[in-house]
C-alpha cells in the first residue's frame, strides 16, 4: 500500500501548524507530523491518496499566502518507494510512535500559538494569557531562528482574547513574530502538537499488594471445620 | 451642551429659530456659533466634534468626525457644502471656501482656502482612516499654509497680544498638541506593527465574531 506523500514548508511554527488543520480539514488526508529543522523551518507532512494531497498543499500554499509567507516550499510526490519510507521520517510510524504516548488531558479545546523571538517575550506572553483568560498553557516549542512558539489551550472564546492579550505583552517585552487560533482541531493535529508531559495521563502501575483471602478446609479429628484464612501476596509488579 | 452618544439624527434649531441643522454622536456647539440649516455634524462613536464660538458654517455643510477628534475653533468660517471628513483641527479665523472637502488633515488658524479645492490626503479610504489620519496629522498640509506663516504664532486680532484670554487661549493650545502627539507616539507604531503580523487579521476576524462590541468598547475607552 503505497499513498502519495505531500510537503509544505514555512518559517513559521504557528503558520504551519494553522496550515497544517487547513489541510486536514479540506481533503482526506492523514497529518504525519511536523518536521523542525533548526533555522525556522517547519514543513508540515501528510499522506493520503494523490488527488487529496494536491487538493491539501493547494489549500496550504493558499492559507500560507493569507498569512503573508514570502518563503513557501512545497512537495507532491505521487509514489514514494519504500526505501525512501524506510530511511525518512514521513512514514505513519511517526504518528502511531505519537499515539502512543497516552491521552493528553487537553483535549478538544480550542489551540492557541504564539511565536516571539527570543525567549523573554515568550515567557512574559505566557503569564499574561495564563493571567487574562481560563486557559491552560499546554507546552512550548522551539524552531530555531530565535523563534519560540507558546502553545495554550482552552475554550475558543478564552484562547482568542488571551491570545490578543498575548500578542500585545509579547511586542512590549520583544518582537512578536506570528499568531494563530485554531477553534476546533481534528485528533490528528492535536496528535502532532507537543504536549507537556505534566498533561498526559498515563496509565498508573503502583505496587499494591491486594490481600486475598482463600479459606481451606482442614478436617479435623473432632469433626469440626474450621476456617483458616490464609493470605497470598500477588507476583512482584515490575 | 455635550450630548450623549447615538446614532440617531437629532434635529436642533438655530440661532433664528426657522433653520434647523443635525446632529449625531458627540457633538458640542457653543453659544454663538452660526450653524446654517440642513448641515449635519456627526462624530463617530468614540470620536466628538467641536464647533467654537463665533464659528460659521454655511447651508448644506456635512462634518464627519472619525478616528480622532474634530474641532472647528472659534471664528472660523466655512462656506456653503464644505465636506470635512476624518479629525484634524481647523484653525482660529481660517476661511474655507464654499464646496471644499477637506480629508483628515488641519488647517492652520487665518488660513484661506479657495473655494472648490481638495485639501487633504488623497489616499484617503474609509478602511485605514486612523492611520491615515495620524499620518497626515504629522505635517499639517503645506498648500493650506497662510501667506504669512509667522501669523500662526500670533494670537487672535481680536485681543491685545498680552491680553490674558490670548495666553490662556496659547497655552490651551499648546496643550492639546503636546496630548495628541503623546497620543500618536502611544498608538500609531503598535496598531502598525501587529497589522503586519500572520494570523493577526484572522484573529481580528474571530474576535470580532465572539466580540461585536469591540472595537466599538475598545476605541471608546481609549478616547475617553
Amino acid at each position: 500500500m503505497s499513498t502519495s506523500l505531500g510537503l509544505i514548508q514555512t518559517r513559521s511554527f504557528p503558520v504551519i501548524v494553522r496550515i497544517a488543520d487547513a489541510m486536514t480539514k479540506s481533503a482526506g488526508v492523514t497529518l504525519i507530523g511536523f518536521e523542525k529543522i533548526s533555522g525556522g523551518y517547519c514543513t508540515a507532512i501528510v499522506r493520503g491518496g494523490i488527488a487529496d494531497v494536491r487538493i491539501a498543499i493547494e489549500e496550504g500554499i493558499e492559507v500560507a499566502r493569507q498569512f503573508n509567507q514570502e518563503e513557501i516550499s512545497s512537495l507532491v510526490i505521487p509514489r514514494p518507494l519504500p526505501n525512501l519510507e524506510v530511511v525518512l521520517p514521513i512514514s505513519s510510524k511517526l504518528s502511531q510512535l505519537a499515539q502512543s504516548r497516552g491521552y493528553s488531558r487537553l483535549s478538544n479545546l480550542a489551540v492557541g500559538l504564539l511565536e516571539t523571538r527570543g525567549f523573554p517575550a515568550m515567557v512574559g506572553a505566557a503569564d499574561t494569557m495564563l493571567k487574562t483568560a481560563d486557559v491552560q498553557l499546554a507546552a512550548y516549542e522551539t524552531i530555531g531562528d530565535g523563534l519560540c512558539t507558546v502553545i495554550i489551550r482552552g475554550t475558543v472564546s478564552n484562547v482568542a482574547i488571551a491570545i490578543d492579550a498575548g500578542m500585545y505583552e509579547a511586542e512590549r517585552i520583544g518582537e512578536l513574530n506570528a499568531v494563530a487560533v485554531i477553534p476546533r482541531p481534528l485528533d490528528e493535529l492535536e496528535q502532532a502538537l507537543p504536549v507537556a508531559s505534566c498533561f498526559v495521563a498515563q496509565p498508573v502501575t503502583l505496587p499494591v499488594a491486594i490481600p486475598q483471602a482463600q479459606g481451606e478446609e482442614v478436617r479435623r479429628s473432632d469433626t469440626t471445620v474450621e476456617r483458616i484464612p490464609v493470605y497470598l501476596e500477588p507476583p512482584e509488579t515490575p | 451642551m455635550p450630548l450623549p452618544t447615538s446614532t440617531t439624527l437629532r434635529s436642533w434649531p438655530s440661532q433664528n429659530g426657522e433653520t434647523r441643522y443635525y446632529v449625531s454622536g458627540e457633538v458640542q456647539v457653543e453659544a454663538g456659533a452660526g450653524i446654517g440649516a440642513g448641515v449635519l455634524l456627526r462624530a463617530n462613536p468614540g470620536c466628538r466634534i467641536e464647533i467654537g464660538r463665533g464659528v460659521c458654517i454655511g447651508m448644506g455643510s456635512v462634518l464627519h468626525a472619525c478616528g480622532g477628534s474634530l474641532v472647528v475653533e472659534a471664528g472660523a468660517t466655512l462656506g456653503m457644502g464644505v465636506l470635512v471628513i476624518g479629525q484634524g483641527t481647523i484653525g482660529k479665523n481660517a476661511c474655507i471656501g464654499s464646496e471644499t472637502t477637506l480629508l483628515n488633515c488641519s488647517v492652520l488658524s487665518q488660513a484661506v482656502i479657495p473655494p472648490r479645492s481638495l485639501v487633504g490626503d488623497p489616499t484617503y479610504s474609509s478602511g485605514q482612516e486612523a492611520e491615515v489620519g495620524i499620518a497626515s496629522e504629522a505635517e499639517p498640509v503645506s498648500a493650506v499654509a497662510p501667506p504669512e506663516p509667522s501669523e500662526e504664532t500670533l494670537p487672535e486680532p481680536a485681543s491685545p497680544p498680552d491680553s490674558p484670554l490670548a495666553q490662556v487661549e496659547k497655552q490651551t493650545r499648546r496643550w492639546q498638541e503636546a496630548a495628541e502627539q503623546t497620543q500618536e507616539n502611544s498608538r500609531s507604531p503598535k496598531t502598525r506593527k501587529l497589522n503586519g503580523i500572520p494570523g493577526y487579521s484572522e484573529l481580528d476576524r474571530l474576535l470580532g465574531k465572539i466580540y461585536p462590541y469591540r472595537q466599538i468598547l475598545s476605541s471608546g475607552g481609549g478616547q475617553s
